[in-house]
């Protein structure tokens, strides 16, 4: 991800998609408004709200923001 | 190694790692990891195999992040240099769609000793195959599926 752009509330993350995540949605990258401060399992939940398919497909991914792996 | 998609870190001519969408050339290989002082090369290749758990597999299709890739296989190519104090260290993993039997990753170091190039060896390709974000998708009788792989931790 990267942070495209920022004021006092939110930021403009971008997110890019791989593998059969990016099959599903369609897309190699998608931009979602999120807030400063968030968590991976906030940014799953928002990622899922935008595509509920995903949600039901139940994938199993991992997530890196800015190039370094995260847990959760 | 030329490349329409390459990304190759090269440190005192002693890591060379490269993704390509190219045939990976064993024999240049064996040819740029030997080295005067090195006593021991070990080679990893991984090839496609003509089955997975479920039964025939036809052709695999390979997908990186290419930029988290390079940066991992850095660090994975400098713990392993670090550990084992190789001589040489080279990685190359083969990108697309391509078919069985054809070579898709090549580890090969380069040691004093074989005791530390056996080591090494294994360290790089396991380390590798669970921590480089280099997706797999098999294409089998009954359609295609990607398989799960890494996690990502650094």
């Amino acid at each position: 991800m990267s942070d495209d752009k920022n004021n006092h509330n939110y930021a403009l993350i971008t997110v890019r998609l791989f593998a059969n995540l990016r099959e599903m949605v369609g897309k190699s990258e998608i931009k979602l408004q999120v807030g400063n401060t968030i968590t991976v399992g906030y940014l799953r939940k928002k990622i899922y709200e935008v595509y509920p398919l995903l949600r039901s497909a139940n994938i199993p991914f991992v997530v890196a923001i800015n190039l370094k792996g995260c847990l959760g | 190694m030329k490349s329409h998609f390459s990304h190759q870190l090269v440190e005192d001519n002693k890591i060379v790692f490269l993704i390509t969408e190219h045939r990976i050339d064993l024999n240049k290989v064996l040819n740029d990891i030997s080295d005067t002082s090195a006593g021991a090369v070990a080679l990893f290749v991984g090839n496609v195999r003509d089955h997975n758990s479920r039964g025939k597999v036809s052709a695999i299709y390979y997908e990186a992040y290419k930029e988290m890739a390079q940066n991992i296989m850095a660090l994975i190519e400098k713990e392993t240099v670090d550990k084992w104090g190789l001589k040489k260290f080279i990685a190359i993993h083969r990108i697309g769609t391509f078919g069985v039997g054809e070579t898709s990753i090549v580890v090969a170091v380069s040691s004093e000793h074989r005791k530390e190039a056996f080591e090494a060896c294994k360290y790089g390709i396991d380390n590798i195959k669970s921590r480089v974000p280099i997706w797999k998708k098999e294409f089998t009788p009954t359609g295609e599926i990607w398989v799960e792989g890494i996690s990502l931790h650094g």
